[in-house]
């Protein structure tokens, strides 16, 4: 005999009504749950923009971070879902990238390969015209680091930013860089608008 | 050519110093100007690849239940471990490796919790008001004004005399910085004074839904405990990634003494509160940051926790399943439902005979033998051993929340902000100033988010950590208590049955019971063995 059968013999049991109990509290759980989600959001720096309920992705915002390098330890995909992104808008499509190049006095005299900045090799310097380059980033190269970023924003335009890309990133739970990041760049934005571009408006 | 690259670089390192000495968080200027490229130059493309799409989401959660809903009826209906063996694969391949782990109902036990939120108070400080010679409703303009759109719904001060009264995000410390920072000048001629010294902020941890649970989270977490209270474990049988992975390897699977299988099981709750502790109080996601399997789901991570996901699976192939026993939180809140269950899964639908084949047949421990046969206890004294220990539930219960109390200081230093604001803090003491010795002190001082605000921020934090960490701890102190409670009440047991709260519906036991083989070839027309019909 199961105890199931024992039990049904004398109508609702104890286990009957807690099972009913415990549905019923879920049911109520979730839904007051799920109407919290549509009148409320975060901060008010998250819901800015966000409708009701709409569903959130992270993101950096540029002009928040301070290029530590954490994006490229902390995500957890190797290599990070944090990746370089250049807003052509701003840039100053320089001969002497600060991005590309190293800018210790002296390391520019060969302006080589080897005086490169980034630590994977994912800028690729392409010729426009005159003196003028285009500086492309490879994002399946790319790790993230911010070490381009860092030369180009302390010395240059500040074209060079980082970005969640939304096609790598599992947008977490909660973005492991997130935690991480010194200065609190990471923001949830709404799902249809899900990068903050640099220079959008430029 | 030489010559206009080294200017290049003297240049921008003059400015660059400036700026640095400036608030770095400026956005660098056109330092450069954009050239005027000739008509045919297309600046190349930046795509924007768009995240996972809503639909898909839908497919997720249709998929969980499907899942569910087919899982169940394998254990149950048709008692089919090849059933269940070729689910568990299907799930692995689906919520393990195509969706690499994630969104579970594990983790997102994380994203249902309430969550403490710091919200800022600010108020006009009346003696230096009375100092300056400027009126409250003066500095409180002021602030108000300055606040502008980011503070606009947050300003409403509750019939109260905040000026401002706003949560702390990432944004807010550096608005009431910038805002500390400007200056109103008082009657006369004396000189101007910053706002921030005329008023008083005061951080207060707040218990909270912050941030919303998208449906998708709470579909995820909830159709496995309703699927749970309705068949029992049956999302552990065959759909969690998790289990899947672990049964996957549970080839050589050894018996532990109940008593130890209880004990380490025990862990599992300890886990449960460590991981709502810091989800409430915003220390992060510990389930996710110390899933051993996700790594190797994603085919990258960490490579200490790859190591670790290979350890659990090596241990996995001789003590069966040593995430879902002994750690998994999850597991925790369904192993008292499962008790619930409307129905569950048996060795056998049929009368138990007593044979004792099944005895070690489950690698989990979850057969209970029949307690019948021995001497029974003397009433009187199970009675009294009864009184003793539900005295020990409350005395136990405090003691744990207690040693919470004790502990909190410590416990809140897991929270990053309480790690920052005392980094910070040590450096500010010793230097009295935020030189950046160490790579936190460093990174903040890069960031423009003021010291006072920093260190304001991790004392709302502690506030929340010494409220819950007590909780915590009882709560655990308290799953101790009730354990030994259940130990001591025995229930009687008439056959060997599964323990519905370990029981994870593996349908392993089935294949070893005779009543149950018998019931197969009788439905497939064969005539059973007479002699194994129950006797009595
Ligand atoms: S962790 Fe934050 S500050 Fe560091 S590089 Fe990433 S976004 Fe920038
Ligand atoms: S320097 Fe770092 S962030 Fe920049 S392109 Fe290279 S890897 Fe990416
Ligand atoms: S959400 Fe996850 S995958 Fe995306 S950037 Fe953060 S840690 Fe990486
Ligand atoms: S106990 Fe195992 S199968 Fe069940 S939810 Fe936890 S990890 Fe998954
Ligand atoms: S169905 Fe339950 S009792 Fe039977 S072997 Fe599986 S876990 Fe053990």
């Amino acid at each position: 005999m199961s105890p199931h059968d024992a039990d049904s013999a004398n109508g609702l049991t104890r286990r009957d009504v807690l099972r009913g109990g415990c549905i019923a509290g879920l049911g109520a759980a979730a839904g007051w749950l799920l109407t919290r989600d549509s009148a409320t959001g975060g901060p008010a720096a998250m819901r800015a923009g966000a409708a009701g309920g709409e569903r959130r992705v992270w993101q950096i915002d540029p002009s928040a971070c301070v290029q530590c390098g954490r994006c490229a330890t902390e995500c957890v995909l190797e290599p990070s879902a944090v990746k370089c992104v250049h807003a052509y808008a701003l840039c100053g499509r320089c001969d002497f990238c600060f991005g590309y190049y190293e800018s210790r006095p002296g390391s520019h005299a060969g302006a080589g390969a080897e005086y490169q900045l980034c630590p994977t090799g994912a800028i690729e310097r392409r010729h426009i015209e005159g003196q003028h380059y285009d500086y492309l980033i490879d994002e399946a190269t790319c790790i993230g680091c911010a070490r381009c970023v860092e030369g180009c924003n302390t010395f240059g335009n500040g074209s060079l930013y980082l970005q969640v890309r939304h096609d790598r990133c599992l947008n977490c739970n909660e973005c492991a860089i997130a935690k991480a990041c010194p200065s609190q760049a990471f923001r949830l934005v709404p799902a249809g608008t899900p990068y903050l571009p640099k220079g959008a408006d430029a | 050519m030489r010559r206009r690259r080294w200017m290049l670089l003297v240049l921008p390192v003059a400015a660059g110093v400036v700026i640095a000495s400036a608030a770095t968080h400026l956005v660098a200027e056109q330092r450069f100007s954009v050239p005027e490229l000739s008509e045919d130059y297309v600046p190349p493309d930046v795509p924007s690849p768009a995240p996972r799409s809503r639909t898909m989401q839908y497919v997720d959660v249709a998929v969980l239940a499907a899942f569910l809903v087919v899982a169940s009826a394998a254990a149950l209906r048709f008692r089919s471990r090849g059933g269940l063996v070729v689910l568990t694969l299907l799930a692995l391949g689906y919520f393990g490796f195509y969706r690499r782990g994630c969104v579970c109902p594990i983790g997102a036990i994380q994203r249902v919790c309430p969550v403490f939120d710091v919200r800022a108070l600010v108020t006009p400080d009346a003696a230096a008001a009375e100092a300056h010679g400027l009126s409250a409703e003066r500095i409180a303009e002021a602030w108000r004004a300055r606040a502008g759109d980011f503070a606009a719904a947050e300003t409403s001060g509750r019939g109260r005399d905040f000026v401002l009264s706003l949560w702390v995000g990432p944004d807010s410390k550096r608005t009431l910085g910038r805002i500390g920072r400007e200056r109103i000048a008082p009657p006369g001629d004396a000189p101007p004074v910053p706002l921030g010294e005329l008023v008083r902020t005061e951080m207060r941890p707040v218990l909270r839904f912050a941030h919303g649970v998208p449906w998708v989270i709470v579909a995820f977490f909830a159709l496995p405990l309703v699927a749970t209270l309705l068949f029992g474990r049956t999302f552990c049988a065959a759909v969690c990634p998790l289990g899947a992975i672990q049964e996957a390897v549970a080839l050589k699977p050894v018996q532990l003494p109940a008593w130890l299988g209880h004990g380490l099981g025990l862990f599992a709750y300890v886990y449960l509160a460590a991981a709502v502790l810091l989800a409430t109080t915003g220390g992060g996601f510990l389930i996710c940051r110390q899933d051993p399997f996700v790594g190797i789901f994603r085919l990258s991570g960490p490579v200490i926790m790859l190591l670790i996901g290979a350890g659990v699976l090596v241990l996995g192939v001789f003590l069966a399943r040593p995430y879902c026993r002994f750690l998994c939180p999850y597991g925790a809140i369904l192993r008292p439902l499962s008790r619930l269950s409307w129905r569950h899964a048996t060795i056998t639908p049929d009368a138990c005979i007593r044979c004792r084949l099944c005895e070690s047949a489950c690698p989990y421990g979850a057969i209970r033998a029949p307690n019948t046969g021995g001497r029974p206890a003397p009433r009187r004294r199970g009675k009294l051993t009864l009184a003793a220990l539900l005295l020990v539930v409350p005395v136990l219960t405090a003691a744990g929340a207690w040693g919470g109390a004790w502990l909190a200081g410590r416990v809140a230093r897991m929270h990053p902000t309480v790690a920052r604001a005392e980094a910070v803090h040590r450096e500010l003491a010793a230097h009295g100033a935020v030189r950046g010795d160490s790579d936190v002190t460093e990174a903040f001082a890069g960031s423009d988010v003021p010291v006072d605000m920093l260190l304001a921020h991790g004392r709302a934090v502690r506030r929340s950590f010494a409220w819950a960490t007590p909780v915590a701890s009882g709560f655990i102190a308290l799953v101790v208590a009730l354990k030994l409670v259940s130990l001591a009440v025995r229930r009687r047991r008439e056959d060997y049955a599964p323990d519905r709260a370990l029981c994870l519906s593996c349908g392993r036991c089935y294949a070893s019971c005779p009543v149950d083989h018998a019931r197969r070839l009788e439905r497939k027309g064969a005539r059973p063995p007479a002699e194994l019909h129950a006797t009595d």
